[in-house]
């Protein structure tokens, strides 16, 4: 009977440990034929948070993003979102993660304004209209929103990608470089907007090679290094200089984070 | 020329050589797999093709066989004179060529002239050559001196269509219109408005397929057989199919708006076979519409009966009702392949059907074969 019980509150204690974590990435393996493979990737956050990846050009940071997003199939591990499994067929956690890639592409011959109002009924919002002026002048797309997509500039397309993503506000943000592109008044509204995001207890990912924003926006740090993910331990306690100058180190002399400070 | 302006050639050529060796190395074993898949599945179209005209045609009427190899003739060179037009425009405004980035760095105009000079006859021999050569081989019957022309005059005429033209600024169609719609609904009427209303190629074949759905049945009146007429509507069904062939190798370009917006791969699935269902039976609407009138036409010699009424009904719909079930089984971003695979299996079960229409019976099994190999493709493409 006592083997029973303990048996019984050993279970419930797991699963009320997998009920806390928002995000938990478990023994996730992925090879692929060209010899590259991510190596048991583990990772987990209790709390919303604002956190980024950091590595080098190859790393598999993109692929890191396309597993836990599900839109590829890790060999072996599992992701779990609030103690859902992520399977590439569970559309209903994938309508709460959004995932920003590094080029967005977006269909040419629609205008902004049409391409959120279908993103807008693909998530049901309502107060549709307002919503969407809201966000097209959030990212002052409003001069263009109803030319073609074709005739916009890189920057332009970036800041319609951003629109789409803010217009449904995920409760988990993926955002792959996306300060490439954008002039210098655009980088300060998303800077607003990922701050924004943090006071809304909402999670947002960064990966991003410009040294000062992640310092200045994230709360955690990991680094994606052949194939493996670590935590930045100190990257938390330190201060704005700190983490600039662990950043630095990091990849000029490729010393170990906790080597560093 | 001078020494400098011959190096810089040089590497020039030379990178792109290598780049080229290096794009054909990267995944060879696929590579060589696909066009092996594709040359097959070509050669099989074209047998089928040509089967057609010789052996059904031909006894029929002579002009009837011509004409069809005509329009193979022709169809074949504008395939190849829009895809040679795609490589010049890849290699002019591609980012990821050469040529761009050689104009980046702030090569000469000269030297990019002669670049562009020397690498034309290439792109020519491996673009537009082939299907000049197939399209002479197997429909070519005129003479010589035309098969030179038509080998020069559409590559010559590709530079024209370049030409800027006049910024006339005009009110757009609105997509959705401003409304609020069902995530179903959005999916839907976002792509059949896309194919009217923002795609010049998608309407003009849906336009096509219309009018062939609308004049094919009196084609009767002329030729006395039902042949001519049951392949004219094929063409248009198939046409069709084409046109929502190109929209879903649009959609996945963007895909990952719908994926991030968690759009399953049920949904969309269904959404195009609402959508290919839709196009289907307004086709075989009007087909049977055109039917009906063709019967109050007085002193025709031609039996019209409820048999030949199915048979277009069924010819207008297989076609375009093929593509929800193969579109996912491979890249639905290769249009030309889907395409080409798309015409050789609706010939197959028009056929089938045509032969023996209790067959139809046997649609639930196909389609539930269809579903259960694309499955969860929407996400792993």
């Amino acid at each position: 009977m006592p083997k029973n019980l303990s048996r019984i509150a050993s279970t419930q204690f797991k699963w009320l440990t997998i009920m806390n974590e928002l995000i938990r990435i478990k023994n996730l393996r992925k090879t692929f034929s060209s010899g590259f493979c991510l190596k048991d990737i583990n990772f987990f956050t209790e709390k919303p948070t604002t956190f980024c990846i950091l590595g080098k050009n190859g790393a598999g940071k993109s692929t890191l993003f396309q597993l836990m997003t599900g839109n590829l199939e890790p060999d072996s591990g599992e992701i779990r979102y609030n103690g859902e499994l992520m399977l590439v067929d569970h559309y209903q956690i994938k309508r709460k993660i959004a995932y920003l890639p590094q080029k967005p592409a977006l269909p040419l011959w629609v205008t902004p304004e049409e391409v959120l109002q279908y993103t807008a009924c693909l998530h049901s919002l309502e107060n549709m209209k307002e919503n969407i002026k809201k966000n097209l002048d959030y990212w002052d797309c409003k001069e263009y929103s109803n030319r073609s997509l074709a005739t916009c500039s890189h920057g332009m397309q970036k800041r319609v990608s951003l629109a789409i993503t803010s217009l449904y506000d995920p409760e988990f943000l993926i955002l792959d470089e996306p300060f490439s592109g954008l002039d210098l008044s655009h980088i300060y509204s998303l800077e607003n907007y990922i701050e924004r995001r943090k006071k809304e207890q909402k999670t947002t990912l960064l990966s991003t090679h410009i040294a000062p924003y992640a310092a200045k926006l994230c709360d955690e740090a990991y680094l994606l290094s052949h194939g493996e993910l670590k935590k930045i331990d100190i990257w938390a306690t330190s201060s704005y200089e700190d983490r600039l100058t662990l950043i630095r180190n990091y990849f000029t002399v490729m010393q170990e984070p906790s080597k560093i400070l | 020329m001078n020494k400098n302006f011959q190096t810089r050639i040089y590497m020039l050529l030379r990178m792109e050589f290598f780049s080229q060796l290096r794009m054909f190395q990267e995944n060879l074993s696929k590579k060589i797999t696909l066009l092996l898949c594709s040359l097959i599945v070509l050669a099989l179209a074209l047998y089928l093709y040509h089967d057609f005209a010789h052996t059904y045609l031909g006894p029929i009427s002579s002009k009837l066989a011509k004409l069809s190899s005509y329009v193979a003739f022709f169809f074949l060179i504008a395939v190849g004179t829009f895809f040679l037009k795609k490589q010049i425009k890849t290699f002019l405004a591609s980012e990821e060529t050469t040529h761009s980035f050689a104009k980046t760095l702030g090569e000469s105009d000269s030297l990019l002239k002669f670049y562009k000079f020397v690498l034309s006859p290439f792109l020519f021999l491996i673009s537009y050559v082939p299907f000049w050569w197939v399209a002479i081989y197997f429909f070519g019957k005129f003479s010589t001196l035309t098969h030179i022309v038509m080998l020069f005059l559409p590559p010559l005429l590709i530079p024209f269509t370049f030409l800027k033209k006049k910024n006339v600024a005009k009110k757009d169609y609105i997509l959705l219109n401003g409304k609020t719609s069902t995530p179903s609904r959005a999916l839907l009427e976002w792509r059949y408005e896309q194919m009217w209303y923002k795609n010049k190629i998608t309407k003009l074949l849906l336009l096509s397929a219309s009018l062939l759905g609308i004049a094919s049945p009196f084609f009767i009146l002329n030729t006395k057989t039902e042949l001519p007429s049951l392949s004219l509507i094929f063409l248009g069904s198939l046409s069709a199919g084409i046109a929502l062939l190109i929209q879903i190798g649009k959609d996945f370009e963007t895909i990952w708006l719908e994926r991030m917006s968690g759009v399953s791969h049920e949904k969309y699935l269904t959404t195009i076979f609402q959508l290919a269902n839709l196009i289907g039976l307004c086709l075989a609407f009007l087909t049977s519409l055109s039917f009906v009138i063709l019967c109050f036409i007085p002193e025709r010699n031609f039996v019209l009966s409820f048999s030949l009424l199915i048979k277009f009904i069924t010819l207008s719909y297989i076609p375009v009702a093929t593509v929800p079930l193969i579109v996912l089984q491979m890249d639905p971003r290769k249009v030309f392949f889907q395409s080409v695979i798309l015409s050789v299996l609706s010939l197959f079960f028009s056929t089938l059907l045509l032969m023996e229409f209790s067959l139809f019976l046997l649609f639930p099994f196909v389609l539930s074969y269809a579903k259960k190999s694309q499955s969860n493709r929407f996400y792993t493409i």
